[in-house]
C-alpha cells in the first residue's frame, strides 16, 4: 500500500509548499517495545499495554469465534451432531460472554490506551501502573473464565447475562458459573480502573492549545465512554459479588424460592447491561468519525454535533435499561418505549453527520475507508431493527427469538468488526511504521461483508418465523432448515476472510519501516509523532489552533486553508528560546533535550508570513 | 476546569430528573436507587472539578491562544517499569477465587496483595 499521493488532490495549486510532519520529527526517536518477556511483564508504557490490550483482544476474539464455529456447526441441520446439549450451553454463554467482555470493550480500552495520549499532546496515561494492572486484571480474568471449560459440570451455562435461578446453586451448581463470576468481577474492575485514568487523562493532561473542543471525536467518544463505564460497571461488579454469596454464602439476593428476586438482578444487569452495547460501540463511531474526514479530504461535519450527539447517547443509554425486560410485564412499558426511540435521534445525527462528511468530498477508498463504509451498512441495518424492538408490542413477539441475535449481531458485532479491522489498517503504519497490503485488504474486506451479511441476515426471518435462541437443536418447520445452513455457510465465509488478513499482518511485519510519521495525511495529533511514537510520545508538536492541528499544519503556507490561528502560532514561537519541551514532557536526561527544529514560516520584514525559501506569499 | 464541571454538573442534572421522573411513574426501586447514586457520584465529580478550578483559576490547557511552549518544563516523574501491577493482578484473582476454591487460596491472595501495595508505596516514596 503507497501512501496517499499528495498532488492528487491538490489540483492546480503547488504541492511544494505543502508542508510534511516529517519535517519535524527525528526518525532516531522511534519507540521501541519490550524486547523481552521481563520487558512486557514489567512495562507501564500507554503504547505497549495498548498493543497488548488489542493482541490480547484479538486472542479472545479467535477463541469467541471458535466457540460461534461450534454453535453453527450444531445449527447447520436439525438434530444433535456436534456438542450436548448442556455442552452447547456452555458454548453459546462462553461465546457472548468472550466477545462481550472479553473482546470488545477490552479493544476498545486498547485504543484509549495507545490513541488518547498521542491525539491529546500527553506523554502517557495519569497513572500507568494503574493501567498497567488494569491489563493484567483483565488478561488473568480472561483466562479465568476459559478455564471454566476445564471444571466438573463445564463452562457457566447461562446465556452471559446469567438470569437467577438458573444462575444460583440451584440451576447451575458447578465451579464453571463461579469462575465465570470471579472472571466478571475482575475485568469489569479493570474497566472501571482504565475508566478512572482516561477520565484523569483527558481532564487533567491535555498539552497547551488542545482545548476540550478541540479534541478528536475519537478521544471524546472514549471519554464518554469512560463516563458511561464509571457509572454501569461498578453496578454490576456490585451485583456479581451478590450473586456470589448467594451461591457460597447462603444470602437471599435473587434465589425466588428463598425469597429473594430475579427481577432485582435483571433491573441490576440491565443497569450496567444497555449502557454496556454503547461502551462497546462508541469508541468504534469515534474510529470512523476518525477515518472517513480522512478519506473524504474534509473536515468532520458537525464537529460540536457529534460530541452532544454522544453525550445525550451517553446519558439516555443509561435510562433505557428495561427495554430488555419487557416480557417480564414488572417494568414501565411507556417509560422505557420513550426513552429508546428517543435514543434513535442522537444516533441518527451521527449517521447524518458521517454523510455529511462524506458528501461532495474527494473520496478515496482505501482500505480503512472501505471497512468504515462497511461499519455504516451493518450498523444502519442494526439501528433499524433495534428501533423496532424498542416498541414493546413488536418485542412482546420477538423477544428470545433469533431476530434479537440477528439484531445485535448486526448492531455490535457488525459495528465492532467492520470499525476495528478500519482501526487496525488505518493505525497500522503509526505503530508499526510500515503498511499492509492493500490488495489483501480488499479481498479481505469483501469475503468479511458476503460472509457477515450470509450469517446474520437470516436470523431476521428465523426469529420472525419464531425459531427461538439458546437451543441446540430445532424442528426442521418453516424455512429453519434452509437460512440455518445458509447462516453456517456464510459463517464458513467469514472464516475464511481472516485467511488474507492473516497474510497480510505477516508481511506487513516483515521488511523495513518506510512509513514517515503521516502516512495518510491526516487530521489528528498522533500524526505528528514518528511511526511508531518515541518513549513518552512527542519530541515536538505543532501549534493547535482546530481538532486538526497536522492538517493546519500540512496547509500552513495557504491561506484561508486551515485554522486561521496556526501561522501566528508559528510566528510567535520565534520569540521562544529553541529549547523548549511540551508540557509534562518526560525526559530521563535532561541534556538531551529534543528541540524544535527548523520552522517553515518565518516573517519577512514586512512582518508577513514567507515560507522557507524566503519568497513572499 | 470550566468545560468540565460543566459536563460532570450536567451528568447530576439529567441523573436527577430522570431519577425523580422515574420515581412518579414507577414502582421499582431498583432503577430508582441506581439513577439517584449516579447523580451523586455525577455531584462528587462536578463539585470536585468546580473546586479544583475555583482554587487554581484557568489553566493553560482551556486558553485557546496557548502554545506548547508556554508551559515548558518538567512537571513531573513517571514510574519506571514495575513488577507490582502483575503481582497485584495475580493477588487479586486468588483472592477472588478463594471464594469457590477455598479460604486458604484467600489467605495467599491477601498476603500477596498486601506485600505488593507495601512495596508499591516504597517505590512511590523514592
Amino acid at each position: 500500500m503507497t501512501a496517499i499521493d499528495p498532488e492528487r488532490r491538490l489540483g492546480d495549486r503547488d504541492a511544494d509548499r505543502l508542508v510534511s510532519v516529517d519535517e519535524f520529527v527525528d526518525e532516531s526517536h522511534r519507540g521501541r517495545l519490550p524486547r523481552s518477556v521481563t520487558g512486557w511483564l514489567t512495562t507501564t508504557d500507554h503504547k505497549a499495554l495498548g498493543i497488548a490490550y488489542i493482541v490480547t483482544s484479538m486472542v479472545f476474539l479467535a477463541i469467541g469465534g471458535l466457540l460461534a464455529g461450534i454453535i453453527r456447526a450444531e445449527l447447520a441441520q436439525p438434530g444433535i451432531q456436534v456438542v450436548s446439549e448442556q455442552t452447547y450451553n456452555g458454548v453459546f454463554t462462553i461465546h457472548g460472554s468472550v466477545m462481550v467482555y472479553l473482546f470488545a470493550v477490552p479493544f476498545g480500552f486498547g485504543l484509549a490506551n495507545y490513541l488518547v495520549p498521542l491525539q491529546i499532546g500527553a506523554p502517557d496515561l495519569a497513572f500507568p501502573r494503574l493501567n498497567a494492572f488494569s491489563y493484567w486484571l483483565y488478561v488473568i480474568g480472561g483466562a479465568v473464565m476459559i478455564l471454566g471449560f476445564l471444571s466438573d459440570g463445564g463452562a457457566a451455562a447461562f446465556g452471559w447475562f446469567a438470569y437467577p435461578p438458573l444462575s444460583g446453586m440451584s440451576g447451575s451448581p458447578g465451579l464453571g458459573a463461579d469462575l465465570w463470576i470471579v472472571s466478571i468481577i475482575l475485568t469489569g474492575t479493570s474497566g472501571t480502573l482504565t475508566a478512572v485514568n482516561v477520565i484523569t487523562t483527558v481532564t487533567m493532561m491535555r498539552t497547551p492549545g488542545m482545548t476540550l473542543f478541540r479534541m478528536p471525536i475519537l478521544t471524546w467518544n472514549l471519554f464518554i465512554t469512560a463516563f458511561m463505564v464509571l457509572l454501569a460497571f461498578p453496578v454490576l461488579s456490585g451485583a456479581l459479588v451478590m450473586l456470589e454469596a448467594d451461591r457460597q454464602f447462603g444470602t437471599n439476593f435473587f434465589e425466588p424460592v428463598r425469597g429473594g428476586s430475579p427481577i432485582l438482578w435483571q433491573h441490576l444487569f440491565w443497569f450496567f447491561g444497555h449502557p454496556e452495547v454503547y461502551i462497546v460501540a462508541l469508541p468504534f463511531f469515534g474510529v470512523v468519525s476518525e477515518i472517513l474526514p480522512v478519506f473524504s479530504r474534509r473536515p468532520i461535519f458537525g464537529y460540536k454535533g457529534l460530541v452532544l450527539a454522544t453525550l445525550a447517547i451517553g446519558a439516555l443509554s443509561t435510562s433505557v435499561w428495561a427495554h430488555h425486560m419487557f416480557v417480564t410485564g414488572s417494568v414501565v412499558l411507556p417509560f422505557f418505549a420513550l426513552t429508546s426511540f428517543l435514543i434513535a435521534v442522537p444516533t441518527g445525527v451521527k449517521v447524518f453527520n458521517w454523510i455529511g462528511t462524506m458528501w461532495e468530498g474527494s473520496l478515496s477508498f482505501e482500505a480503512p475507508m472501505k471497512f468504515a463504509l462497511g461499519f455504516l451498512v451493518t450498523f444502519v441495518g442494526g439501528g433499524i431493527t433495534g428501533v423496532m424492538l424498542a416498541s414493546p408490542t413488536l418485542d412482546f413477539h420477538l423477544s428470545d427469538s433469533y431476530f434479537v441475535v440477528g439484531h445485535f449481531h448486526y448492531v455490535m458485532g457488525g459495528t465492532v468488526i467492520f470499525a476495528m479491522f478500519a482501526a487496525i489498517y488505518f493505525w497500522w503504519p503509526k505503530v508499526t511504521g510500515r503498511m499492509l497490503s492493500e490488495r489483501l485488504a480488499t479481498v479481505h474486506f469483501w469475503l468479511l461483508m458476503v460472509g457477515f451479511n450470509m450469517t446474520f441476515f437470516g436470523m431476521h426471518i428465523l426469529g420472525r418465523q419464531g425459531m427461538p435462541r439458546r437451543v441446540a437443536d430445532y424442528e426442521p418447520i418453516g424455512s429453519f432448515e434452509f437460512w440455518n445452513m445458509v447462516s453456517s455457510v456464510g459463517f464458513v465465509v467469514l472464516t475464511a476472510s481472516m485467511v488474507p488478513f492473516l497474510i497480510a499482518l505477516v508481511k506487513g511485519l516483515r521488511g523495513p519501516r518506510t512509513v514517515g510519521a503521516d502516512p495518510w495525511h491526516a487530521n489528528s495529533l498522533e500524526w505528528a509523532a514518528t511511526s511508531p511514537p518515541p518513549e513518552h510520545n512527542f519530541t515536538w508538536l505543532p501549534p493547535i489552533r482546530s481538532e486538526r492541528p497536522v492538517f493546519d499544519l500540512r496547509w500552513i503556507n495557504y491561506e484561508k486553508i486551515g485554522a486561521s490561528g496556526s501561522a501566528d502560532a508559528w510566528e510567535a514561537r520565534q520569540h521562544h528560546d529553541d529549547h523548549w519541551l511540551p508540557l509534562h514532557q518526560w525526559s530521563r536526561d535532561p541534556d538531551e533535550e529534543p528541540t524544535a527544529e527548523q520552522r517553515p514560516v518565518i516573517p519577512d520584514h514586512d512582518g508577513r508570513p514567507t515560507d522557507e525559501s524566503g519568497e513572499s506569499r | 476546569m470550566r468545560l468540565e464541571t460543566l459536563l460532570w454538573s450536567g451528568v447530576t442534572v439529567y441523573f436527577g430528573v430522570i431519577g425523580v421522573i422515574y420515581l412518579f411513574v414507577s414502582d421499582d426501586p431498583v432503577g430508582v436507587s441506581v439513577l439517584l447514586s449516579a447523580t451523586g457520584l455525577g455531584g462528587l465529580v462536578a463539585g470536585w472539578s468546580w473546586d479544583w478550578g475555583r482554587r487554581h483559576g484557568e489553566r493553560i490547557e482551556d486558553q485557546a491562544e496557548a502554545d506548547a511552549s508556554d508551559a515548558t518544563g518538567i512537571v513531573g516523574v513517571y514510574p519506571t517499569e514495575s513488577l507490582r501491577p502483575v503481582a497485584l493482578a495475580v493477588g487479586s484473582t486468588a483472592l477472588l477465587l478463594g471464594i469457590p476454591l477455598g479460604s486458604w487460596l484467600s489467605m495467599i491472595g491477601l498476603a500477596i496483595i498486601a506485600s505488593q501495595v507495601m512495596l508499591l508505596v516504597r517505590d512511590l516514596d523514592t
